[in-house]
């Protein structure tokens, strides 16, 4: 995952919504798909999901847990946790970012075109 | 039923992406689909992330392979599109037959030109994929000395065999196209329309299997970033014939249809009818998105070409 200063990271980017599910626990791609509904809004169909699990397994980012099976859990790494929170910081300066500008900025100014 | 639907959709995965996620996936789409069948809806997006999954697979999308890799095949997608390209071309060079009859001499002068160009750049386009070919053959000394060949005989054999019998079909048709009168060749003979037919695929097939053993060998083999660089500057001139030449079939059949719309429908001098026969259209559109799927390689192989470097 790149870092803060040239991330293309996305609030809705399957990888990061996964690493985010995952923060609180391991869990297998169904209850991963409602997880990230329910905190994001946003649906991820089954092949999106498993798109990006087998990426996010290839780069040591999350593990399987226990034996193969149709409803195998996965949990973040410790590499996932720290990629995991270099997109924060990246997400969090675009955040910021926007909200300081928002402050500055007039309702009027905003209103009346560019500077 | 179900469970025929979602084998077909895992059968678009790569193998190896089957055989560590399939049941996984399987499962998911059963899950997500309460239990009744993928709706079309999910089946899309399973199936959209199966061609991606192949695509990334061949280096065609994605960073998982080396750069040396991507570009090879980005190099490759050019030869697959060439190959569909040449069908293409076939089909117009076959609905052209004896468009400049059917021209009055004071219009002929756009279409000539536009015809000439594509027959012109037809040339120099095979000329520089058989110069391709035949620079990546250098790489094939060593593989087949140090016993490559047993991984690249089958689909060798299988070309082989398609080649030859596209052959002895092209030799048969000739005869019996000897004992024929023109009406008969040009679809008054239903047994001989048919056989032609036959005879097309199977040369689609010659170039296709031809390709795809190119393809296979080419996966053995170590390319040399120098080696790879100039192939990647060859696909990147072939594609410009392609697209050179698509422009030109554009231009001379817009030219046709505005001075002698009659010569596609087949209809006398002086007569209107479609200026979009079947015969013309589907051998375009196959020339166009050949030169799109060549444009996406050329652009692949020669962005990864400088991060080899």
């Amino acid at each position: 995952m790149p870092g803060p200063r040239h991330t293309t990271t996305r609030v809705n980017d399957p990888p990061v919504l996964i690493l985010t599910s995952l923060a609180s626990g391991p869990k297998h791609g169904y209850a991963l798909m409602q997880d990230i509904e329910g905190f994001a809004g946003v649906r991820l169909g089954p092949g999106s999901l498993y798109g990006a699990i087998s990426r996010l397994e290839e780069r040591g980012l999350i593990e399987p847990l226990g034996t193969v099976s149709r409803t195998r859990p996965y949990q973040l790494t410790d590499a996932g946790r720290e990629a995991l929170e270099a997109a924060l910081v990246g997400l969090r300066t675009v955040v910021d970012e926007a909200t300081t500008r928002l402050a500055r900025a007039p309702r009027v100014a905003l209103a009346g075109g560019c500077s | 039923m179900t469970d025929i639907a979602i084998r077909g959709l895992l059968r678009l995965y790569p193998r190896a992406w089957r055989v560590r996620y399939g049941d996984e996936l399987a499962g998911l789409i059963l899950q997500a689909s309460g239990g009744r069948g993928p709706s079309m809806r999910l089946s899309t997006n399973v199936a959209l992330a199966g061609v991606r999954e192949r695509l990334r697979a061949v280096g065609l999308l994605g960073n998982d392979l080396t750069p040396g890799d991507r570009t090879q095949s980005g190099v490759l997608l050019v030869l697959w599109s060439w190959m569909l390209f040449v069908l293409g071309g076939i089909g117009v060079q076959k609905a052209a037959e004896h468009w400049t009859a059917a021209v009055p001499a004071t219009k002929a002068g756009v279409p000539e030109v536009a015809f000439g160009v594509l027959v012109v750049v037809a040339a120099i386009g095979s000329v520089l994929v058989l110069a391709g070919i035949a620079y990546g053959a250098r790489a094939f000394a060593p593989f087949l000395g140090a016993g490559g060949w047993g991984h690249i005989r089958r689909p060798i054999y299988r070309a082989s065999a398609i080649t030859a019998l596209t052959a002895i079909g092209l030799l048969t048709l000739s005869i019996w196209a000897h004992h024929l009168t023109v009406a008969q060749r040009n679809g008054h003979t239903p047994a001989y329309s048919a056989a032609v037919l036959i005879w097309a695929l199977l040369f689609a097939g010659c170039l296709f299997t031809w390709a795809a053993a190119a393809v296979s060998a080419v996966r053995y083999l170590n390319l040399k970033p120098r080696l790879l660089t100039i192939e990647t500057r060859i696909a990147a001139a072939v594609t410009a014939t392609m697209a050179t030449m698509t422009i030109a079939s554009a231009i001379w059949w817009a030219a046709v249809a505005h001075s002698a719309p009659w010569f596609f429908a087949g209809t006398p001098a002086g007569t209107r009818g479609t200026v979009a026969p079947i015969n013309l259209l589907i051998p375009v559109a196959l020339m166009l998105t050949a030169t799109l799927l060549a444009s996406l390689g050329t652009r692949r192989s020669l962005h990864n070409a400088r991060l080899m470097a």
